[in-house]
């Protein structure tokens, strides 16, 4: 919870550089590209039910296009979740892209002699568009102002 | 009677023939005296408003001067006087009160007792004001807007006034200064105040104070700001450093820094500044600097819509102030248009310093309160932060020079009333004004990373009003004190005032004491008996006699302290969490609490005072009640109370009997008073056992405990005492322990995590 752990339980590999005993490293929250009440950005955390909820609920309201965000190890839950969406809903396509994401890391310093210090890393992301193939002209969507 | 006419002049009276002119004149001259005399002095004794004539008199006239004419109101005036009954003035109405002039009399007067933020208007008509430290500070807002609060923090925007924050500022060499603290801080707790990190200015840090006495009292925490200076003048030329001290210590602290650098402990109202020997210098009570604290993943948002860059140097102090050259200001353009894309503060560096030069925000108004959005970003550049400069709110000859140059709210009025189309934009080159945002990251762990990051502006107080004002427009939601709790509880994050510090323990008595009230208002089959649940302490945090009970040597526990190691408690956290049956505690002191939170395992709720206790091998399974236990108290009780009634009855017959002999018997005041605090110490007995006082072993506190909207689920926030720690780890069952709330026989299991920071 409140525990802050210095990187040891990870593979070194992984990073660019190991942090030593001067630093702790802590990760910093990635950016959001777009927000909206379409736009979803999938976590690890939050159940994917919730997601499905949540979605089921935005097409019933008449939205003829969701966007899913996912990063890293939340692709798969990401491309499971549009795949159910399309499944329940049969008029909706998907439409996904992908691309990478610069992550940041904090190197913050534990000793009074070194400075603050970043690592960059790059993580995967996958943009997944779930569209009305047959968008509803009788009831307009909510104009899906950005 | 026949000689005189129906004129009554003597008709017969002889006319002398011939008159000298002198006497005639003087004689004459003396009667015009008398009579000019006699018309002067009114020997009448009528009032002046009765000697008007009809159509001028009105009605209640005596009563009311104003009704009479404006020639006789001083006349009246003073024969009310004279006559003994003082002319009764009317009540300023309203409308009079409310006068600008009188408005400000009045809030002046107001404020001589108690101290009141720039905001303190805008607060007052719209928060609960609660008296704390010194100060009337919003609590929080009338709409009942507790979880509005939360989803601003989590969602959009929070904004808190935090200016009762006093800031003092030191300046001197460097190395003397971080010499100095060396004295009054602990460099095993973290970064120290001379940090490399930190020289620069483009960090915001924080240290906790000690006693300059008392090395191991602690004061409590501070944060505190360098100013930023060319490198390669650092170690030459004069350092200026900012500390930002929190109300409930700020005299303490300010005595403790005084006496470490040698100052004088002398203390006055206006800016005073105090110069030693070592060419340190101390400026304290500085008003004219605010800090708003932002909340919130839109905080970015609000604050690129509220806040247009000055692009050159339109004012002339800007241009006389040699260490922000103009370019930097085009170069910030960049940057700050790349914060409107950032959907979040905690995706910039931490505690990361940016001073401004902002445009007047009453010129930009937006037309009726809208929310601010982040823009959409289509490519993910990054563009690097910029370099740190000096930002003229350092300077204190420009800051008293700002309150002159403030354009008043009329005037802004007056301009746009003469706006040739209503509503359009002002377009005058408003004044510059220089504000610091220091970023806040928040949590900084890996649940709910990002929690709580914002954004702090200092800002100087001339314009606190328009820019909170143009704050709120661009849409953040106001906050009180209540809040800053809420979040801290959310964010985990132990509370801001330590239980072994001064301004801790004042606090935990003003909160027990309020319990205690609030326990006893209640009749007494309303009361919780709290002797039956065994529980021994409700409304007290007993920190001492807890560390007595856990102690294993016989030296009794005098002072106590909360670990704030980083280090020990990291090394706490992985014993405690690890599978590792071998895994060995660090060595820890007997006096010694830990910051704990505890997150329920299952449904229950948990509240402040709740115990922490240790389990047992067969509560996994089953969560435990305590068994019904007896109140030795209650028979007493009612004994003492039959007793009593009996000789109130008593004591009143005697009384009436005296009063029928013209005799009054007063009242035994000491006997009542000496017999409700009897009954109080039965209701509440004093603490004497507070380890072994149930069937499981207490272990600590939880300090303040309730339902925690991001975790979904209760929790609480608490200290256990360090010895306590080894017999759990002997249990083999992690950090699981239980808890107890004050009203309910119930324990609950409870995941326990040390607080790191």
């Amino acid at each position: 919870m409140s525990e802050s752990r210095p990187n040891t339980g990870q593979n070194p590999k992984k990073q660019n550089k190991k942090p030593s005993k001067d630093h702790v490293l802590r990760k910093r929250q990635p950016n959001k590209p777009e927000r909206g009440d379409h736009i979803l950005y999938i976590s690890t955390k939050t159940d994917i039910k919730a997601h499905l909820e949540k979605c089921n609920k935005l097409i019933s309201n008449n939205e003829n296009e969701i966007i899913l965000y996912c990063l890293g190890a939340a692709i798969q839950r990401g491309i499971l979740l549009a795949m159910k969406i399309c499944e329940r809903h049969v008029t909706y396509k998907i439409h996904a892209n992908t691309f990478s994401t610069e992550l940041t890391d904090d190197l913050e310093p534990a000793t009074d002699s070194v400075d603050y210090e970043i690592q960059r890393r790059i993580n995967s992301a996958l943009r997944i568009k779930i569209f009305n193939s047959i968008p509803n002209e009788d009831l307009p969507a909510k104009a899906s102002t950005e | 009677m026949s000689d005189s006419n129906e004129d009554g002049f003597n008709v017969n009276m002889r006319l002398p023939t011939s008159l000298t002119l002198s006497k005639f004149a003087v004689a004459r001259g003396r009667e015009i005296q008398i009579m000019k005399n006699s018309l002067s002095t009114s020997t009448c004794t009528k009032l002046a408003f009765q000697k008007l004539p009809k159509h001028l008199r009105r009605r209640t006239m005596s009563h009311n001067v104003k009704r009479l004419p404006r020639r006789l109101r001083m006349i009246h005036l003073a024969q009310m006087k004279k006559s003994g009954l003082p002319p009764k003035q009317k009540r300023p109405s309203r409308k009079y009160r409310r006068r600008p002039r009188n408005l400000l009399s009045e809030y002046t007067r107001r404020q001589r007792r108690i101290n009141w933020l720039n905001t303190h208007i805008w607060h007052a008509k719209r928060f609960h004001m609660v008296e704390k430290w010194g100060y009337k500070l919003p609590h929080c807002p009338c709409d009942k807007a507790f979880r509005a609060c939360y989803r601003a923090t989590t969602k959009h925007c929070l904004m808190q006034d935090i200016s009762y924050h006093k800031c003092i500022e030191i300046s001197g060499e460097f190395e003397k200064l971080v010499d100095s603290f060396k004295k009054i801080t602990d460099p095993n707790i973290g970064l120290t105040i001379g940090a490399y990190a930190y020289k620069k200015g483009s960090k915001e840090g924080r240290i906790v104070l000690h006693d300059i006495d008392n090395p191991s009292k602690v004061i409590g925490d501070v944060s505190f700001l360098w100013r930023p200076i060319k490198t390669k003048f650092l170690n030459q030329s004069v350092s200026h450093l900012w500390l930002w001290l929190h109300p409930s210590f700020q005299s303490e602290a300010l005595r403790t820094i005084k006496k470490c650098f040698g100052f004088p402990d002398v203390t006055s109202d206006g800016v005073q500044t105090l110069k030693s020997n070592d060419n340190i210098q101390l400026r304290e009570n500085m008003y004219d600097l605010n800090r708003f604290r932002l909340t919130g993943p839109l905080s970015t948002a609000v604050l690129c819509n509220a806040f247009q860059l000055s692009e050159k140097h339109t004012v002339d102090w800007l241009k006389d102030f040699q260490n922000l050259p103009g370019e930097h200001l085009l170069k910030m353009k960049p940057y700050w248009e790349y914060l409107r894309s950032v959907s979040d503060p905690s995706v910039l560096p931490p505690h990361f310093v940016l001073p401004l030069i902002i445009l007047d925000p009453r010129y930009n108004f937006p037309k009726a309160k809208t929310k601010s959005l982040p823009l959409k970003k289509s490519a993910l550049e990054q563009i690097q932060d910029p370099n740190i400069t000096d930002s003229p709110l350092w300077s204190f000859k420009i800051r008293c020079l700002l309150p002159h140059r403030k354009v008043s709210n009329a005037k802004i009025a007056e301009m746009r009333q003469s706006l040739l189309v209503p509503g359009s934009d002002l377009e005058l080159p408003p004044e510059a004004i220089p504000v610091i945002l220091v970023q806040r990251p928040g949590v900084r762990s890996n649940q709910y990373n990002g929690y709580s990051s914002g954004w702090d502006i200092i800002l100087p107080a001339t314009y606190a009003q328009p820019i909170w004002l143009s704050l709120i427009m661009w849409g953040g939601r106001p906050g009180g004190l209540r809040e800053t709790d809420s979040i801290g509880f959310e964010a985990n994050a132990e509370p801001m005032l330590s239980p072994d510090t001064k301004a801790g323990v004042e606090e935990e008595v003003l909160v027990s004491n309020k319990c205690k009230d609030e326990f006893f208002r209640l009749p007494p089959n309303k009361r919780t008996n709290y002797n039956k649940f065994r529980i021994t302490s409700p409304f007290e945090f007993n920190w001492k006699l807890l560390l007595n009970e856990w102690k294993s040597s016989d030296i009794p526990v005098e002072d106590f302290t909360v670990i704030r190691d980083k280090k020990v408690l990291r090394q706490i956290q992985q014993v405690l969490s690890s599978s590792d049956k071998n895994a060995k505690l660090p060595q820890l002191a007997e006096n010694q609490l830990v910051p704990v939170t505890i997150s329920l395992l299952k449904k229950g709720p948990c509240h402040n005072f709740a115990i922490i206790c240790l389990p047992e091998s067969k509560d996994f399974s089953k969560e435990p009640t305590e068994p019904n236990c007896r109140d030795s108290n209650e028979s007493k009780r009612k004994q003492m109370r039959k007793e009593h009634k009996s000789l109130l009855k008593k004591l009143r017959k005697r009384r009436v009997r005296a009063k029928r002999d013209n005799k009054i018997i007063p009242l035994d005041k000491e006997m009542l008073k000496n017999y409700t605090m009897q009954m109080r110490k039965l209701w509440l007995p004093e603490t004497k056992t507070l380890r072994h006082s149930c069937s499981r072993e207490v272990m600590g506190f939880v300090k303040q405990g309730g339902f925690s909207f991001l975790l979904s689920k209760s929790k609480g926030i608490g200290y256990i005492a360090s010895c306590s720690l080894e017999k759990l780890l002997f249990l083999k069952c992690k950090n699981k322990v239980l808890i107890r709330n004050t009203n309910s026989k119930q324990y609950r299991l409870g995941i326990l995590d040390v607080i790191i920071d």
